[in-house]
């Protein structure tokens, strides 16, 4: 009996050790990340059978140290984890590119203020210099504006290049580590009932937990104990002991646009940017969405600065009495063009193709994708996914409905050959002020048309289309001395002539002889006429419209056409100045300044929606780790009470074996 | 629930750090006074914003063309003002020398005067403005606009060129007054024809000759350049005008003539004071306009012949021409220093509207962009004190352990 109680207390003590002992681990590791807190699951001994029909207790045992850990909770903290890597980072960096745009778009508003400015004061006072070298500089500077915008986009997506780099190189760290764990948890025994490697386990569950900042993360443990983990939509980074690296492939067809690959010693797999999720995938929608539109609508607007303005200098004369040059790069040119198409590097036609602008009003911000399926080119618009038969191969140029023609320039495709467009990439980089000297600003119209003062009705005659300013003027006042445009009612139409003015004698209507041009048309309709009248090269158009009735035959309504070129001719530059007003983008419905401010308040609203939704993130992720806390967290307090139990326990204990000794004492003393 | 030590620390430290950031945040908002900073702080009435800014620069873009187009208009009214007074000096004198008892030095002494006065209006007619620009050349500001010539008649060099600056968002306002319209194209105060007497015995006048009927008027068939021929071809004691082209075509036959009375032929009504007698030739040549310089020199011109006219009733025929051409001039030219008032006028009510709407716009933005400052420091207030809360609590109670008493 006695050698009974003798191990009962030898039992009891050691039992009382070993929680102790776990209670100070608890202790020694209240700091410790990702901990779960330890506790000795103690069992009693079975009892003897005593002889008398009673089964007499024989101690204690311990049947395991265990982690409190609940599976569920961790699984949604890992969850909330996730989100709130994803949400904070895209906050984070929406937040930065909301500050760029909001100050570089304040400063290209100005910038382009200031050059409406000057253009207004050479409306005013078109021959002086110095006005003309002001718009000369303004216009440099909002093209050193659209540059440093660019290149801070640019900027910011090595930058994000290289976190993606960084946390990539991270996640395959991790996956290493959790491979060695994996092996050591196998070696150990792994999670059957000898008893569970509780701090490996511990480790394993943080470095999941590391992992699941950058990505989304999913994890099956197999009978050994050993754990699969799968990241982003359900690629296997580490299969059990064997562990993969997450790398990064240059993008095709634009370089700049990594993605990702698992690569093991078989080969390498790709993974989709989309589904990855965690902080890793907020940069990619960062990099791929949010920055590519925003750069897409910077070269747009860039583009339609620099064409709306060349355009302006296309219809008038500078002080040289020459057709206004471009002041900024032309929208057209060869580099250009060719650079809004990129091969995919696994094309094997030689196809080379450019996209030329036709009409900017009606350039989207999306990105087409075109592909030879062996007869025909089908465009498809990235971002709606609607597609397009442009037609077969072979044609040269296909125009499309978006404001852009795509031209084959030389080579021929083969099939399966995929091209992509950004019709309005580089704008903004290549946009440069061509025009060196200020009298080149075309501010003269070159011709004018004044109504005869016997005039009676309220038609006019417009000029409508300057295709060739100096050739326009050559032939109103070179080739004839002014043009005089007759119009009268007869017959329920309006009869129009045009005649040289220096014509002598110009017969009566309806008589025709020596006219330029004639004919008639219906009230409520127009006539548009062109000079030099067809088979020549025309050179600007007229547009008769309104009521043209006139006083019958010989007083119909007159019109003359004459140079109106002159140094204090400020009328282009009052056309050009008024350019700011007029609606340029998206069909027409918005202005320069319109445009930067809609592309600044989309930014800003999206930084705005990234921070609710991390505000949400955040709170949802306490709550998970609360809860998780709850069940695996350590409490001082609570271990400090424990320590005094497991003391006084052992105490009890030590006095059961003293008081065992001293029973055996007795009884020697007794038969002594 | 079962609160562990590290869950402790750490929703305390996040809320001191969430506290301490809110404090931090509002600090740029209340240094610049601004509520939206950046697009993030409310997208929605950013576009709003930025349409008001938009909308204030235009205004201040406006101010200035309206301080340009001013100066301009006002520049241009002086110097009418200034001719008109010459005009009517010279209608003054010209008017008295309508005096038999004059001699031909006190005629020539006049005609001196009216020779000054014509200089002047030239002068007036090539003045520039601060620029250097002539500014009655239309779009030629680097030429002259009126030269004069050897035999004082002047020739117009600009062109008709109106330029416009915009002083509100589809308003423009024409900044010059093209020396053609403004010195040139005066009236004829006859009409459409100017008459020239070819023999003129019967001291006849023609007062008026227009184009009565446009449409009726046609000069190809019957060019212009009339000549009217009075006989009496019928020889029944009554007068008839015969009418001829410039080809020497026939027109029509006026008959009866009645002086006083108009007639008409091809369109033109034609009106003749006085009786003229048989044999008297006018012809009537197409000239709308005449010019304030023509009106001048033909003044001199009729002062210095003085007493040695050939034909002193045609003589006196002429001075009335002359006298009403004068006249004319001296309205057109008001006529003139009108257009550049209304223009002042145009310019003034639009810079009052832009006051208006200045202020109405810049109240809206203000309502949009300014912080509400009471707003701002009661919640910046509110903020400090819960920091300053969260930061006690957590010394209070992480000094609370079960350590401390064993």
């Amino acid at each position: 009996m006695s050698v009974n109680l003798y191990q009962t207390g030898v039992s009891g003590l050691s039992a009382a050790q070993q929680q102790l002992a776990t209670t100070g681990h608890n202790i020694a590791n209240v700091n410790t990340e990702g901990y779960s807190r330890q506790r000795v699951e103690q069992n009693a001994s079975t009892g003897t059978f005593a002889g008398n029909g009673n089964y007499i207790g024989s101690g204690t045992y311990v049947q395991d140290v265990t982690r409190v850990y609940n599976q569920f909770s961790y699984k949604e903290q890992l969850y909330s984890q996730s989100n709130l890597g994803y949400s904070d980072t895209l906050h984070k960096d929406l937040d930065q590119l909301n500050k760029i745009m909001s100050f570089s778009g304040e400063s290209m508003g100005n910038s382009l203020d200031r050059f409406y400015h000057s253009m207004h004061s050479i409306s005013d006072n078109p021959s002086d210099s110095a006005l003309r070298s002001i718009a000369l500089s303004q216009a440099s500077l909002i093209v050193s504006d659209f540059r440093s915008l660019n290149d801070n986009i640019d900027q910011l997506e090595k930058s994000v290049n290289g976190e993606i780099q960084m946390m990539a190189d991270k996640i395959t760290g991790i996956s290493f580590e959790l491979a060695k764990v994996n092996d050591q948890i196998l070696q150990s025994g792994g999670g059957n009932a000898q008893g569970q490697p509780n701090d490996l386990l511990d480790r394993r569950d943080q470095l999941i937990t590391e992992l699941g900042e950058y990505t989304s993360v999913n994890t099956v443990v197999d009978a050994n104990g050993v754990m699969t983990v799968m990241i982003g939509g359900g690629s296997t980074l580490v299969a059990g002991i064997t562990a993969l690296s997450l790398t990064l492939q240059a993008g095709d067809p634009d370089p700049n646009q990594t993605t990702l690959r698992l690569a093991s010693n078989n080969g390498q797999v790709e993974i989709s940017n989309l589904s990855i999720g965690g902080a890793l995938g907020a940069k990619f929608e960062f990099r791929d969405e949010h920055l590519t539109t925003l750069r897409s609508e910077v070269n747009r607007l860039a583009m339609a600065i620099s064409d709306t303005l060349n355009e302006g200098q296309a219809d008038g004369l500078d002080l040289n009495q020459q057709n206004g040059a471009n002041l900024f790069t032309d929208i057209n040119t060869t580099a250009l063009m060719q650079g809004r198409v990129q091969n995919f590097s696994a094309n094997t036609g030689s196809l080379a193709a450019s996209v030329e602008i036709t009409d900017v009003s009606l350039i989207p911000t999306d990105e087409f994708q075109i592909e030879y399926d062996g007869a025909n080119y089908q465009m498809t618009n990235l971002s709606d996914g609607t597609t397009v038969n442009l037609g077969a191969a072979g044609a040269g140029t296909y125009t499309t409905v978006h404001g852009f023609d795509f031209n084959e320039d030389s080579g021929a495709p083969n099939a399966g050959d995929k091209l992509l467009l950004r019709p309005s990439e580089n704008s903004a980089s290549l946009m440069r002020v061509i025009m060196q000297n200020e009298d080149n600003i075309a501010a003269s119209t070159p011709i004018g048309i004044s109504a005869s003062d016997n005039n009676i009705s309220p038609g006019s005659v417009d000029v409508i289309t300057m295709d060739d300013p100096a050739a326009a003027r050559a032939y109103v006042n070179g080739t004839n001395s002014g043009l005089r445009v007759d119009a009268y009612l007869t017959g329920g139409n309006y009869t129009y002539r045009v005649y040289d003015a220096a014509t002598a004698p110009i017969p009566n209507p309806p008589s025709v002889v020596g006219a330029i041009a004639s004919g008639s048309f219906a009230p409520g309709s127009t006539a548009v006429i062109d000079f030099p009248p067809f088979p020549a090269t025309m050179a600007f158009q007229i547009e008769l419209s309104g009521d043209l009735t006139g006083n019958g035959a010989l007083a119909p309504e007159i019109f003359t056409i004459n140079d109106a070129f002159g140094v204090g001719n400020g009328g282009n530059a009052t056309l050009m100045a008024l350019t700011q007003e007029q609606g340029v983008l998206n069909g027409g419905g918005e202005t320069f300044n319109q445009n930067i401010s809609t592309s600044t308040a989309k930014v800003g609203s999206s930084a705005k929606s990234a921070e609710l939704v991390a505000d949400t993130a955040q709170a949802l992720f306490t709550q998970a780790y609360n809860r998780n806390q709850a069940t695996s967290g350590v409490n001082l307090d609570e271990e400090a009470a424990n320590m005094m139990r497991f003391q006084q326990a052992y105490q009890a204990s030590s006095k059961i074996i003293s008081v065992a000794n001293t029973l055996f004492d007795t009884i020697l003393s007794a038969v002594r | 629930m079962r609160v562990s030590t590290a869950q402790f620390y750490f929703q305390n430290s996040l809320n001191m750090s969430t506290k301490s950031s809110e404090l931090n945040e509002q600090t740029p908002y209340l240094s610049s006074g601004k509520r939206v900073l950046t697009a993030k702080d409310d997208a929605v009435s950013f576009g709003s914003l930025a349409g008001y800014k938009n909308d204030l620069s235009r205004i201040e873009q406006f101010k200035r063309n309206i301080t340009q187009s001013k100066n301009h208009n006002e520049l241009n009214e002086t110097s009418f003002s200034l001719v008109q007074e010459t005009m009517l000096q010279t209608k003054q004198r010209f008017i008295q020398a309508n005096n038999s008892s004059l001699t031909d030095e006190d005629k020539q002494s006049i005609a001196d005067q009216i020779k000054q006065h014509l200089a002047q209006v030239l002068d007036i007619a090539n003045s520039k403005n601060e620029t250097g620009g002539f500014i009655f050349s239309g779009h030629q500001i680097d030429k002259q606009p009126f030269v004069l010539q050897a035999n004082n008649s002047v020739i117009y060099q600009g062109d008709s060129g109106v330029d416009q600056l915009a002083i509100g968002s589809s308003i423009s306002v024409n900044i010059n007054q093209p020396g053609d319209s403004a010195f040139e194209n005066i009236t004829n105060a006859i009409g459409d024809f100017s008459p020239s007497y070819n023999t003129n015995v019967g001291g006849a006048t023609v007062s008026s000759a227009v184009v009565g009927n446009r449409a009726a008027y046609d000069t190809v068939n019957f060019p212009p350049g009339y000549t009217l021929d009075f006989t009496d071809a019928d020889l029944n004691g009554q007068l008839e005008v015969v009418v001829t082209d410039s080809g020497a075509g026939a027109v029509t036959t006026i008959d009866p003539f009645v002086p006083g009375q108009a007639f008409s032929f091809n369109g033109v009504e034609v009106t003749i004071e006085g009786t003229p007698a048989i044999g008297d030739q006018f012809v009537l040549s197409e000239d709308e306009n005449v010019s304030i310089f023509e009106t001048l020199k033909a003044a001199i011109d009729w002062l210095e012949v003085g007493g040695n006219a050939a034909n002193t009733s045609q003589h006196d025929i002429d001075y009335g021409h002359i006298l009403s051409q004068i006249n004319t001039a001296a309205s057109h030219i008001s006529a003139q220093q009108g257009l550049s008032g209304i223009n002042l006028q145009l310019i003034d009510s639009q810079e009052s509207r832009h006051l208006d709407t200045n202020l109405s716009l810049e109240q809206a933005k203000s309502s949009i962009e300014d912080l509400d400052f009471a707003k701002a420091v009661s919640s910046f207030e509110q903020s400090q004190v819960a920091l300053q809360a969260a930061q006690q609590t957590f010394s209070r109670m992480q000094g609370m352990s079960l350590f401390n008493y064993l």
